[in-house]
């Protein structure tokens, strides 16, 4: 029997729990009452790693030991550009693993981004756990939507090693659009404006009563409420440099309490007109560290970070094109990140969608609220038919009986939940003796003639999501060309075939090169990994011919499925992602219901 | 609600208090011989069994409980730690005592739902899919969507919405036959396929041309369907009342620019090649 399931927002900056209770999704707080736990987790001198706030008053305090935004860093390669600006940056040590993945140094110990993430969650399960009294194994974990294969394999084994099996892996504007939509169910289109700490991503979606379906997705993966801290620490340090002939930014240590300093003001601007702060600095020439007191004002602030905001409207545009849909034509704004709470940002979001946006949900809390109802919803068609029985012949001899059965005495015939279409007719209490009562019936046949289609049980309060794939996959053909097998924003679940032959004699393995993008030129395009097809049997050239089936799964994620063509045997395939570290994952114990 | 709780004193006490402020008509004592007393007031949904509970441990009572309290009623495992449920236990839940009402109160409706939940029957729904899954190889797109060839784009995106709520994998977790589950990805696979497709007009309007017979001609259809596209419509509109008025000049100029609004729809070309002829 499955543990509980809970939603999970693991955000760069922040990480946020939550759990339908009794019909109302709750966020969960730690032991001090606080829901939102900082994604930051400071390796101590005893070893034990410390996780959340207390992590983050560290950051001062011991910056080497301290590790934070590892979200930036998961499923990218070392070589990645990402990677070696992160590793100028951040104040703790980034290093290249042999395994080409970047690692962190710390205390000498070295961890891969999964393991921070993984001390994270573990860190997130534990507070679930105290609250809900009971242990919590499973979990719907969120995703920035331009999340790439190699990111989400990255998010999956961090979520296996703290022990948590994932349910789904739920793109986070997908999860504020079910954490507004789910209670009113109209039919409308609704924009997600999601600007966190690190990513920007805008996700447009069409709700039609019982389905969400995600029409475009685009963003920017190094655009975010950091870029105003940023901003801020260089108004400062410019200041500074023009008054004391001292550059702050050759100084690390000296730019991560600006940077601390400037998200305050940040904060403090949202609430009010100016903010100030204060800069105390040993400067080479001063016999003791000099003073430095600096006022910004909010049109200051507007003025250097409008910039910044605008670049998120590109993106935007992006969107609505590939959706065919104007910005006028949006019925519904949800703003998410708590850098929307910047004033700039609501007023220039305001105009370019012509509306006010939606703020009854907590910024930082809706993609976690939104990830426990699904999740609960994923429980709830979990719970619905039990135990199966295997399929029936559909060839089977038909009875006499037109349409369903009547009813056994004593079934009331209740039905249960929405018409799917299907020709099946479905009552609560039918005892599992059908057969045995009504000899000549055949369910196959009783379906296939009746003609009115009721219901079926399949968890009636929920909603179905239906995602897009944020990038177009496809294989590398001669002369580097891209042959896109599936599209971007292509609605998920989706598969496309191709089918590959030995181009030498007795040649016992394929290799074919994928690749993420949509330019037609494979090397603008960025590389996913390689399919190996291995164990061909030897035969002339050309008679060994594979069909390799590839599958966007729900989660985003790549399946690939290769069989002969001519037998239909499954042949054996092997795929390795770029960007994800080996990592020596648990296995999962199905009997014992956990990882081991 | 009513449920008993039994449990040392004080710690009965406190919980009591807790669910009678949920809304729970909810009894408490450390001794099992009152639960005679609260079943006589009325039927008791939920019983819960602490360790701290003095006399016979708690493996032992639930048994005698369940022959007493009959089927309906859960019987849930009171601990004083956080614990995994043991399902070859008596009990149908765990939950550790003291803990938030909310939190307890979700717990006991949640394990008395599932006590007398039956679960649904999966036959109708795997005939279905079996169906489904045998027809797919000789069905075009607008069999597998099950709509008529000449279906308007609303009844189509209808078509889609209500294979998906049936046939999408999120929906079926519940069916442990892995062939089932297998053949029902199948069969959605190729709804998908047949929706992406008839979705797009101008993917739409190509493949009722190779598929040649009865399917949406640019002549068949009316004007403001000829695109998805709004900014497009506008015109196409426009030309829609130009016809009206017999205004063909004015109509084909129309249809023109919402021709370079959209050089690739086949559809709009067609029909402005249609136009031509007629100009005097």
């Amino acid at each position: 029997m499955s543990g509980r399931a809970v939603g999970i927002d693991l955000g760069t900056s922040n990480s946020v729990v939550s759990a339908v209770l009794d019909g109302e999704a709750v966020v969960i707080p730690d032991d001090e009452g606080n829901p939102i736990q900082p994604s930051v987790v400071s390796f101590t001198a005893s070893g034990e790693p410390v996780v959340g706030r207390r992590a983050k008053d560290r950051m001062i305090v011991d910056p080497v030991n301290t590790v934070y935004s590892v979200k930036r860093l998961v499923g990218r390669s070392w070589f990645a550009p990402e990677i070696k600006v992160a590793a100028k940056k951040y104040g703790y040590s980034i290093e290249k693993g042999d395994d080409d993945a970047p690692r962190i140094v710390v205390r000498g110990k070295r961890y891969t981004a999964e393991d921070v993430q993984a001390t994270i969650l573990r860190h997130m399960k534990r507070i679930a756990e105290n609250y809900l009294g009971e242990p919590v194994t499973r979990a719907v974990i969120t995703v920035p939507a331009n999340f790439n294969e190699a990111q989400r394999r990255s998010t999956r084994n961090a979520a296996r090693l703290a022990g948590l099996e994932v349910m789904r892996l739920l793109n986070e504007p997908t999860a504020a659009a079910l954490a507004y939509g789910y209670q009113d169910r109209n039919r409308e289109r609704i924009a997600i404006y999601d600007l966190g700490g690190g990513t920007f991503d805008i996700t447009l979606l069409e709700l039609r009563e019982n389905v969400f379906e995600v029409l475009s997705t685009a963003g920017d993966t190094f655009l975010g409420g950091d870029d105003f801290d940023h901003m801020i620490a260089g108004i400062v340090s410019r200041a500074f440099l023009h008054r004391f002939d001292h550059d702050l930014r050759t100084d690390p240590a000296a730019m991560q309490r600006l940077k601390s300093m400037a998200e305050s003001m940040k904060i403090e601007l949202t609430q009010r007109d100016a903010a100030s702060g204060s800069v105390s600095q040993v400067v080479p020439g001063a016999a003791k560290p000099v003073d430095f007191d600096i006022t910004l004002t909010r049109e200051q602030f507007n003025q250097a970070c409008k910039r910044i905001v605008q670049q998120t409207f590109l993106v935007c545009d992006e969107a609505l094109q590939l959706a065919g849909v104007q910005s006028s034509e949006i019925d519904r704004l949800v703003l998410v990140g708590g850098s929307t709470r910047v004033p700039l940002v609501r007023e220039m979001v305001e105009h370019y969608f012509f509306r006010k946006p939606l703020t009854d949900i907590n910024p930082d809390e809706v993609v976690a609220v939104g990830a426990a109802i699904y999740a609960f919803g994923l429980e709830e068609a979990e719970a619905g038919p039990v135990a199966p029985p295997p399929i029936p012949d559909a060839a089977r001899k038909s009875g006499t009986r037109k349409g369903p059965p009547p009813l056994p005495p004593g079934a009331t015939g209740r039905m249960t939940a929405i018409d799917p279409g299907f020709g099946a007719t479905m009552y609560d209490d039918l005892p599992q003796a059908v057969d045995d009562e009504f000899p000549e019936f055949s369910l196959a046949d009783a379906v296939a003639e009746s003609a009115a289609y009721p219901a079926v049980n399949q968890a009636p309060s929920m909603p179905l999501l239906i995602d897009v794939t944020p990038d177009a996959l496809g294989i590398e053909t001669v002369g580097g060309i891209m042959d896109i097998l599936i599209h971007r924003n292509a609605p998920i679940p989706t598969r496309v075939s191709r089918t590959f032959a030995t181009s030498r004699d007795d040649q016992d393995t394929v290799r074919i090169q994928i690749f993420e993008g949509t330019s037609r030129q494979v090397e603008e395009n960025r590389f996913l990994g390689e399919l190996v097809l291995e164990g061909l049997p030897p035969a002339p050239r050309g008679d060994v011919r594979v069909e390799v089936a590839f599958q966007i799964n729900a989660d985003g994620m790549l399946d690939v499925a290769a069989r002969d063509s001519g037998t239909g045997a499954l042949r054996r395939t092997r795929l390795t992602i770029a960007g994800a570290a080996d990592v020596d994952l648990p296995e999962w114990d199905a009997e014992a219901g956990e990882y081991r | 609600m009513r449920v008993f709780i039994l449990a040392e004193t004080v710690l009965a006490d406190r919980v009591v208090h807790g669910l009678a402020d949920a809304g729970f008509a909810v009894e408490g004592d450390a001794d099992v011989r009152q639960i005679r007393g609260f079943a006589a007031g009325g039927d008791i949904d939920a019983v819960v069994v602490h360790e701290s509970a003095p006399g016979p441990t708690p493996e032992t009572v639930a048994p005698l409980l369940r022959k007493a309290l009959g089927d309906d009623t859960a019987i849930v495992l009171g601990v004083g730690d956080v614990r995994a449920h043991d399902d070859d236990s008596p009990f149908d839940a765990t939950v550790k005592l003291p803990l938030a009402t909310r939190v307890l109160a979700d717990r006991l409706r949640r394990a008395v739902r599932a006590r007398r939940s039956g679960g649904g029957d999966a036959r109708a729904l795997l005939a279905d899919i079996e169906i489904r899954y045998v027809r797919l190889s000789g069905q075009d797109h607008y069999e597998v969507l099950g709509v008529k060839p000449g279906a308007a784009h609303d009844e189509i995106v209808a078509a889609w919405d209500r294979l998906s709520l049936g046939l999408h994998p999120d929906r079926l977790r519940a069916l442990a036959n892995p062939e089932a589950l297998q053949r029902a990805n199948d069969v959605y696979a190729r709804v998908v396929e047949a929706a992406n497709v008839l979705r797009d007009p101008e993917a739409r309007a190509r493949y009722d041309r190779e598929r040649g017979g009865v399917g949406r001609t640019a002549a068949s259809l009316p004007l403001d369907e000829l695109s998805d596209n709004p900014k497009v419509q506008k015109y196409l509109r426009l030309a829609k009342v130009s016809l009206l008025n017999h205004d063909e000049k004015m109509a084909r100029v129309h249809l023109e620019f919402a021709a370079t609004m959209e050089p690739d729809n086949p559809l709009i070309a067609e029909r402005v090649a249609s136009l031509t002829p007629n100009e005097g």
